[in-house]
């Protein structure tokens, strides 16, 4: 919504879009702001890495949409620490 | 009540819990107390361009639930499609009722479960109002 705060801040620091459907909009809305875009994730791909898990409910995560978070969650941090060293060697 | 269509946006901010419990209360709306009514529309998608989702707001009463004064939703909706019906700010709510703590961001405690229940009955209220006119 052209938040100025919001537009300063995803153009000053790199970004990471967390997407929740194919429609990818946390990716398309950086990529329309011109932000810089470091990394993005799916929860799609998530599910498809673990099949073994079936999130039912959408308003209160049940024990497998948990679960699903976490790991996503562990990915984000991840990235976050690559961005870091290479943001430290570079 | 008839089963007219009524879109609602709701904020999905992450910066304050009155975010959490807009997706929550107009959550509580769709699945129960306005099932035949409700279509929601999603925000992010809304703002990126999603025609269906605009076209949608352009033909039907379309309501924000907004978190915070910044009034996103609303902005949302009066900018790509046509005036919001009506625009509910749940920071303003919170407000009125004298409402401290409603836990984290990431997950309502009871009381701000309480307090989304209040908004969504607050969301269905007005839905009632459009229905009538």
């Amino acid at each position: 919504m052209r938040d100025k705060d919001a537009e300063l801040s995803v153009k000053s620091h790199r970004c990471i879009a967390v997407d929740g459907c194919p429609n990818e909009c946390a990716k398309k809305s950086l990529e329309l702001s011109n932000a810089r875009l470091a990394a993005n994730f799916r929860v799609l791909d998530i599910l498809r890495e673990n099949r073994k898990l079936r999130p039912k409910e959408v308003t209160f995560l049940d024990e497998d949409g948990r679960k699903l978070a976490r790991i996503l969650a562990e990915k984000i941090a991840l990235k976050v620490t690559e961005l870091n060293y290479k943001g430290a060697v570079s | 009540m008839s089963t007219r269509k009524i879109g609602v946006v709701s904020c999905s901010g992450e910066c304050c819990v009155e975010g959490t419990i807009s997706r929550i209360a107009t959550r509580f709306v769709l699945e129960k107390l306005r099932p035949d009514n409700t279509v929601t529309i999603c925000l992010p998608l809304f703002s990126i361009g999603e025609q269906g989702e605009r076209t949608f707001a352009r033909l039907f009463p379309t309501l924000a639930v907004d978190g915070c004064t910044k009034k996103c939703a609303q902005k949302a909706i009066e900018k790509y499609s046509e005036k919001a019906v009506r625009s509910i700010v749940v920071s303003d709510l919170l407000k009125k009722w004298g409402v401290k703590n409603a836990g984290p961001r990431r997950e309502l405690n009871d009381e701000g479960k309480e307090v989304a229940s209040k908004v969504a009955e607050e969301i269905a209220a007005v839905m009632n109002e459009i229905c009538t006119r």
